[in-house]
């Protein structure tokens, strides 16, 4: 008899706090799923191209999105193209008219780092307060080794793609 | 007491799911952009390599060989080089690796002009697959006399 109530406590123990607890995990994964909080925030932010292209640095902003970019390829390149693909959640890449601050043409010696920013758009690229940006930043360049140490003065033609995973909250 | 044992293994069950999808889905993710970011680095050291004993059978002269024992790592679709078309231009060695929304390039420049065994300026892409690979680099002469270097895949 006395087990049997002790089994009876445990189980009404269970039945009412296992039910609360996992009643808890499911509002936290409705949330979530829904967006009204994101888990994901717990990860730090990140931005990764290459070792040789290095994203040093980042913020994220309501006005747009600026990078610290280190060209330690052993050459210099121009600047084609800079953007970030596959934004979760959205249908659509964050692209707009990138600047590489300071290089006004786009060309990066080697061993020169650089701002690249990336200005919000309120179609294509909306930065609110408090969203997390999460795809990919590719950037697209050619080899320009213009007056620079190897082979001097070659200039590629063929565009090359680098990318990588980005992660940053919108301050 | 076989009810509460059920019940029990129930409710245990369902509370390991709950945490478990979760959890599994966020290092899913952790662990998908850690492995793009070995692939891209490890692709990096090897295009390093194979520039850099290309460049030195270049300058050892014609009929030089190198042998590389490389390891290539996963997510590498081609190994290319650029711009192709005029044998002098050719100093770009690039390797192209998946990502997980698409692709990366990879880029070498190379001092000495680059060309692969069939001229196509790819490597055998049936040979371009992960793991241990017999690389070879040697310098040969087109038929104008130019010296170039081949790349080639051998397992």
């Amino acid at each position: 008899m006395a087990a049997r109530t002790k089994a009876q406590a445990a189980m009404e123990f269970m039945v009412t706090y296992g039910w609360v607890f996992i009643a808890g995990l499911v509002i936290v994964a409705s949330l979530n799923y829904f967006g009204i909080m994101r888990i994901d925030r717990m990860l730090p932010d990140s931005c990764f191209l290459s070792n040789d292209l290095r994203c040093d640095a980042f913020n994220a902003k309501a006005d747009g999105i600026t990078f610290y970019i280190v060209n330690n390829l052993g050459f210099g390149i121009k600047v084609e193209d800079a953007y970030i693909e596959s934004v979760e959640g959205t249908n659509y890449d964050c692209r707009s008219a990138f600047a590489t601050e300071g290089f006004p043409d786009g060309l990066i010696n080697n061993n020169q780092g650089f701002t690249l920013s990336l200005p919000a758009d309120p179609l294509l690229c909306n930065l609110e307060s408090g969203r997390i940006v999460k795809g990919d930043l590719v950037i697209t360049y050619h080899i320009d080794n213009t007056g620079m140490e190897g082979p001097s003065g070659y200039q590629g033609t063929t565009p090359h793609t680098v990318r990588g995973p980005l992660k940053v909250g919108v301050a | 007491m076989k009810g509460q044992a059920s019940m029990d293994f129930l409710m245990v069950m369902s509370l390991l799911f709950i945490i478990l999808v979760p959890t599994v889905s966020l290092f899913y993710n952790y662990t998908r952009s850690t492995r793009e970011q070995a692939a891209i680095t490890q692709s990096g050291t090897l295009a390093k390599q194979i520039i850099s004993n290309a460049e030195k059978v270049y300058y050892f002269g014609f009929g030089s060989r190198l042998t590389l024992e490389l390891t290539m790592p996963e997510g590498v679709n081609s190994i290319k080089v650029a711009p192709h078309g005029i044998l002098e231009g050719q100093k770009e060695l690039v390797i192209n690796v998946t990502t997980g929304d698409g692709y990366a390039e990879i880029v070498s420049l190379s001092k000495v002009p680059l060309e692969t065994a069939d001229f196509t300026g790819a490597l055998q892409d049936e040979k371009v697959t992960s793991g241990y690979k017999r690389i070879q680099v040697e310098a040969k002469k087109d038929p104008a006399g130019l010296l170039y270097v081949e790349i080639r895949v051998m397992q």
